[in-house]
């Protein structure tokens, strides 16, 4: 009997024990998040947070926007992939009697060749949400090989730091973050997100974002592909975006694109952008690299294919005709090809003798643009050069000159010298005094290039690069025979 | 803007360049609404006009041709 009465205490106590060992492992398990990272709250520096509710606030609020981005990264993603199943497109009735200057738009939806990036694939979590003290300390104890801490340093008005490490996150290579705001706190929160995904992701050729793209191009990068999917659905659902709808968009993804050369779809999703917002000269230049870079060893079968298709010339003709056609230039204007920071076009009329010198021209121009930013004091352009090369006043013999509208106009027409053989060092002659200017503007310290001291610092910088070239174009003797007029204390 | 007030100022550039051997980047980093400005902002004084002149003056005296053929027939002797 006694040992039956014992048997059943010890049944019960097991029960007991074991109901509590399931208790407790559940508990257990119920303070680490199932989530791959934890946001540790957010070290607030500068600013009063005696409970910390802001360092958690701004936690939940980096890992809200950062789902966001990341959300409207794979959105944007499937939505200018070129095989998705679309609903058929049916333009608006437009009214009989409507007349309209704006350029004729595509209604083709947009897309990218393939896709940029591989997924995010980030899940996270918040801690010290629910818990404090002891526990929050083993919390943090027990995970920190997968945490995220950061510190947001405000002791300045208006500006503060944003600095941290995201190791667990790149995996490899540099995972430290820390950049500067002077916008306000969400803003650096915002930025904060965008620097995390940048550390995370990969294009889909394995190359590591970061090293590809800046903060400040990555977030461009990622609003543009936003912007760009948007504008894509709207045309799928039978709207036709207007050019300047499209034109910031291409704006913002241009500049990404050309330095990213190893992002061939990026560049031609912004080539397609700045076609539709009516920007052709940028639109060229851009499918002028995508067909360079679609040459890489690494470039995918989808981008080669637009190239042997006969897509992207096809696309390069038809704009050249447009540029001419909306009067972009002053010339009809054959392509000839681009560096990084030109283009370089030739009057068509010139024929073989125009491809030459553009051709020579080409090979000059990244050179010439070196040695210009570094008397410059390292100014750099945003935007690319466009240059014509053409028959200027009429002269085949080098002596038409050059010209630009406006001291920060980068489309420069450049004469050329044919006779009485090539000389295409006269053109280049042209190109610099030109981007002088434009520099000058760009540096924003010197008198206009309209006045004689504008005149004679391009004629002097280009006789720099040039010296056999300034000869035909001498001026000293005009004022030294002249009645030598003080230019130097006022200008003309 | 002409060729004569042109003329005029490529020769100061010039001078700054080769005459007084101040290296371009110096120069237009200076910057300068007026050449006489960019002189001063090179910490040279304010008498950039009397100084040049008096200089080319002597080299290549008014009222005669000069026979220059360049922009630059800098350095001249002091």
């Amino acid at each position: 009997m006694d040992n039956l009465i014992r048997l059943s205490l010890y049944l019960i106590l097991g029960a007991v024990l074991l109901f509590g060992n399931i208790w407790y492992l559940r508990a257990l398990r119920s303070l680490f998040p199932s989530s791959d990272y934890v946001i540790m709250p957010i070290r607030v520096v500068g600013k009063e947070d005696p409970g910390g509710a802001l360092g958690i606030a701004l936690a939940q609020m980096l890992q809200a926007r950062l789902k966001n981005i990341a959300e409207n990264l794979a959105d944007a993603q499937q939505q200018l992939d070129p095989t998705r199943a679309r609903p058929p497109i049916v333009p608006r009735p437009s009214p009989v009697a409507r007349i309209t200057f704006a350029p004729m738009i595509n209604a083709k939806t947009i897309t990218m060749p393939t896709s940029l990036l591989e997924p995010a694939d980030i899940k996270l979590s918040v801690a010290g949400v629910e818990v404090s003290g002891a526990v929050a300390w083993l919390q943090n104890l027990l995970v920190r090989q997968r945490t995220l801490a950061f510190t947001l340093y405000s002791a300045d008005p208006g500006r503060m730091v944003v600095a941290g490490d995201a190791q667990v996150l790149s995996g490899k290579g540099d995972g430290s973050i820390w950049f500067e705001s002077a916008e306000s706190q969400e803003k650096a929160i915002s930025r904060l997100a965008y620097a995390l995904l940048r550390k995370r992701l990969t294009s889909v050729g394995g190359e590591r974002i970061d090293d590809l793209l800046s903060l400040a191009e990555f977030e461009a990068f990622a609003d543009g592909l936003h912007e760009a999917a948007e504008l894509s659905r709207k045309i799928d659902r039978g709207g036709q975006p207007r050019p300047e709808e499209f034109a910031p968009v291409a704006d913002a993804l241009a500049p990404v694109a050309h330095n990213a050369t190893s992002l061939p779809e990026l560049t031609y999703l912004a080539a397609d952008l700045a076609e539709r917002a009516g920007e052709a000269a940028n639109a060229m230049q851009l499918f002028a690299e995508f067909k360079q870079a679609a040459t890489a060893p690494g470039a995918s079968d989808a981008v080669r294919a637009l190239i042997a298709d006969g897509t992207v010339d096809g696309k390069l003709a038809a704009l050249a005709a447009a540029a001419k056609q909306a009067g972009a230039f002053d010339f009809a204007g054959t392509l000839h090809g681009s560096t990084e920071h030109f283009v370089v076009y030739y009057e068509t009329a010139l024929g073989s003798a125009g491809a030459e010198v553009a051709g020579q021209v080409l090979g000059k121009v990244e050179a010439d643009y070196a040695r210009l930013s570094e008397l410059f004091g390292g100014v750099t352009l945003a935007q690319p050069f466009n240059v014509v090369i053409a028959v200027i006043n009429g002269a085949r013999d080098g002596t038409g000159g050059a010209y630009h509208k406006g001291c920060n106009d980068q489309t420069l027409y450049v004469g050329v010298k044919l006779e009485p053989q090539i000389d295409s060092d006269r053109s280049s002659f042209f190109v610099v005094t030109q981007a002088v200017d434009v520099f000058a503007a760009a540096q924003g310290k010197h008198a206009e290039c309209g006045s004689s001291y504008g005149g004679a610092r391009k004629r002097a910088l280009a006789a720099e690069l040039y010296p056999k070239e300034i000869t035909e174009f001498a001026t000293a003797k005009y004022w030294l025979d002249g009645a030598r007029a003080d230019f130097v204390s006022v200008n003309d | 803007m002409n060729s004569e007030s042109i003329g005029c100022a490529v020769l100061f550039l010039n001078y700054l360049r080769t005459q007084l051997n101040i290296p371009w980047e110096r120069i237009l980093q200076a910057g300068g609404a007026t050449l006489a400005e960019t002189y001063a902002n090179l910490g040279l004084g304010s008498d950039a006009f009397a100084k040049f002149r008096a200089l080319v003056d002597r080299h290549f005296p008014p009222g005669k041709p000069s026979a220059v053929t360049t922009d630059n027939p800098f350095p001249l002797a002091a």
